[in-house]
């Protein structure tokens, strides 16, 4: 007996029913008649909106029907006329000869992971949910400013309570400061929330922008500052939508989605804007058919459309906060991670420049901080890194801490090591730089200052 | 109504045949139920365009082995991907006795991917040629040829066709 006949018998016998198996005819034809009733009900409503829509048409003539859609921009555009100029700041040679000092303690207090953001005049700090258990009600709201040219704290008016501040960020836009949540992707559905913030420090107010319907679904947002518009990309169900912000009159003007292919489902997307482009790093990550991941990298141009601008960008590299220089995309040190293929901790691969036009990459040596993750902050010349988790031992006296900085040289292509913050205290976010200084915020609510 | 008559008479002529076909598919026997009833609405929906009882016992095949793999593939879209792959259940058959057999095929059966069970049944079960299944899967038929072929490799592995050939011969 051949194999194909064995199986043919073993499906036979494998497919034996117990007698008490029997047809349910009447539920089955009840379901069915039911079911068909709806669909009726259904073509009869959709052939209604069909013809409402088709006869304008027809009484507009031909020419109507066959005009191309056009594609959404805000009144404003999306690019100033002129590109933003980016300040200058010391060269990285001067910066080893900066030192640390205390400044005054945040009035928020004892503070993990707030948000931080430079108006080219304060620091801003919005407390966010992470703070101590004894914190009392409402105390997530606090935000308060530092001003580096009086040395003082002062309270600003807190973050409008329904925005329930959760993984969020901050961009400014010269005048006022967008906050939306959602900066990592989450599992919840509608981790966005449904509405975003605008702080206007010359007023002292915040007013809240509902988030057009396609953001608000999103499981998490990145945006950035053309110069003109803030153009917000959100993620969910493995597509992007995207949509503009005219941050003066609070309207926003949905954007043409990027296509993504079903093959490339965008889990972790992050944005940056350059003279002419916003370009949007789509991690995708599936599943189906196989376990895979990569980058994509899309394109927004002038005229609202989009484009693949993947070409050959290292589908390594995990794109987590980039930033424009003024000639060049600055890219972090960063790694993919989905569980599958994570590398073991100070072995991330390293910084990158993009051409903004070309997107052609070249990786930044590894320096002082190794390999491991160091957060990026541009200085106007010159790269200060910032090692915030890797705490790397080896042979010799190799080691590197959290905390520990360095400087890049793009000029020289030269590193120099630079000293950390007394103490080693343990940093509630990102250091953030202040135009002449780097000013770093501790758990503990301390603000500290790397100056001249 | 004479549209509703024929259709009750098919499925008391055919329910207990769909339902064995689903018990192949799912390896359970509710789940079989489930899909073959899901198959039997979409085929009461589309008995203005089949007619023919010949045409329905078809339509419904077809529509219950392509319910069976999407289900499959919904199940699977909301696991959570973990960092390791866990290994695949053993399917190694114990020498039991030949009552046991129908239990041992149904769990080697279960233990297919739902695409090779699909294969497996319409080839030797429904006696399709390998091009009227690939069609009726969408699939080319080079992948119907390795998905049996890897199906009959995985049987042959458990001992189950020996044990077959044992209890025809019996």
């Amino acid at each position: 007996m051949s194999d194909e006949q064995k199986v043919r018998g073993l499906l036979a016998l494998a497919a034996e029913l117990p007698d008490d198996v029997n047809p349910p005819v009447q539920r089955l034809l009840d379901q069915g008649r039911r079911i068909r009733a709806r669909r009726l009900a259904a073509y009869s409503a959709l052939t209604v909106i069909a013809v409402a829509a088709v006869v304008p048409l027809l009484i507009r003539g031909p020419g109507a029907a066959n005009s191309r859609p056009a594609v959404p921009l805000p009144p404003s555009g999306l690019f100033p006329a002129r590109p933003q100029p980016v300040p200058r700041g010391p060269a990285p040679a001067q910066l080893s000869r900066f030192r640390w000092s205390d400044l005054l303690p945040s009035p928020i207090g004892q503070r993990s992971q707030p948000v931080l953001a430079w108006t080219g005049n304060e620091l801003i700090e919005l407390a966010g949910p992470n703070g101590p258990a004894s914190a009392p009600a409402g105390w997530n709201d606090a935000a308060a400013a530092f001003s580096p040219a009086t040395g003082t704290w002062h309270p600003i008016a807190p973050v409008p309570a329904a925005m329930h501040l959760t993984n969020a960020f901050a961009v400014w836009t010269g005048r006022r400061l967008f906050v939306a949540n959602a900066n990592v992707p989450s599992d919840e559905k509608a981790a966005v929330g449904t509405s975003a913030a605008l702080y206007d420090p010359a007023t002292n107010r915040w007013t809240q922008t509902p988030l057009p319907q396609q953001l608000a679904g999103a499981t998490q947002l990145a945006a950035t500052w053309t110069g003109q518009v803030i153009v917000a990309a959100g993620a969910q169900s493995g597509q992007i939508s995207a949509a503009a912000l005219n941050p003066a009159t609070g309207q926003w003007t949905m954007l043409l989605s990027p296509a993504v292919s079903a093959r490339h489902p965008a889990w972790y997307i992050s944005i940056v804007a350059t003279p002419d482009r916003v370009i949007v790093w789509s991690f995708w990550y599936r599943v189906r058919p196989d376990v895979n991941y990569g980058v994509d990298v899309l394109a927004l141009g002038r005229e609202g459309a989009w484009s693949d601008a993947t070409r050959r960008w290292p589908q390594e590299q995990f794109v987590s906060s980039p930033l424009y220089t003024g000639s060049a995309i600055l890219i972090s040190p960063s790694q993919i991670w989905c569980g599958l293929c994570s590398h073991p901790g100070g072995a991330y691969p390293p910084g990158l420049f993009a051409d903004p036009a070309t997107l052609r990459t070249a990786a930044i040596p590894p320096g002082p901080l190794g390999y491991t993750e160091a957060v990026f902050a541009w200085t106007g010349r010159g790269i200060l890194a910032t090692d915030l988790y890797d705490n790397v031992g080896g042979p010799g006296a190799l080691r590197i801490r959290p905390d520990d900085m360095a400087c890049y040289d793009p000029a020289t292509g030269r590193w120099r090591a630079l000293p950390a913050p007394p103490g080693y205290p343990p940093l509630a976010a990102p250091p953030i730089w202040a135009g002449a200084q780097l000013l770093e915020l501790t758990n503990s609510g301390q603000l500290l200052a790397f100056h001249r | 109504m004479a549209r509703d008559d024929e259709f009750a008479a098919f499925v008391a002529a055919r329910y207990r045949a769909l339902v064995r076909r689903g018990l192949l598919l799912t390896g359970d026997s509710g789940h079989a139920e489930d899909l073959t009833q899901s198959a039997l609405i979409r085929t009461y929906l589309a008995w203005g365009r089949i007619r023919d009882p010949a045409n329905a016992e078809s339509y419904a095949r077809k529509t219950l082995v392509r319910l069976a793999v999407r289900a499959r593939g919904r199940r699977w879209r909301r696991e959570i991907v973990a960092a390791r792959v866990p290994e695949p259940a053993s399917v190694q058959v114990a020498d039991t006795s030949p009552d046991d057999l129908v239990l041992d095929v149904r769990r080697a059966l279960a233990a297919l991917p739902a695409g090779q069970r699909a294969v497996l049944m319409l080839r030797y079960l429904d006696d399709l040629s390998e091009a009227e299944t690939a069609r009726l899967l969408g699939i080319p038929v080079g992948t119907v040829k390795s998905r049996a072929a890897r199906a009959l490799a995985s049987l042959r592995q458990t001992g189950l066709l020996d044990r077959a050939g044992g209890r025809n011969e019996r």
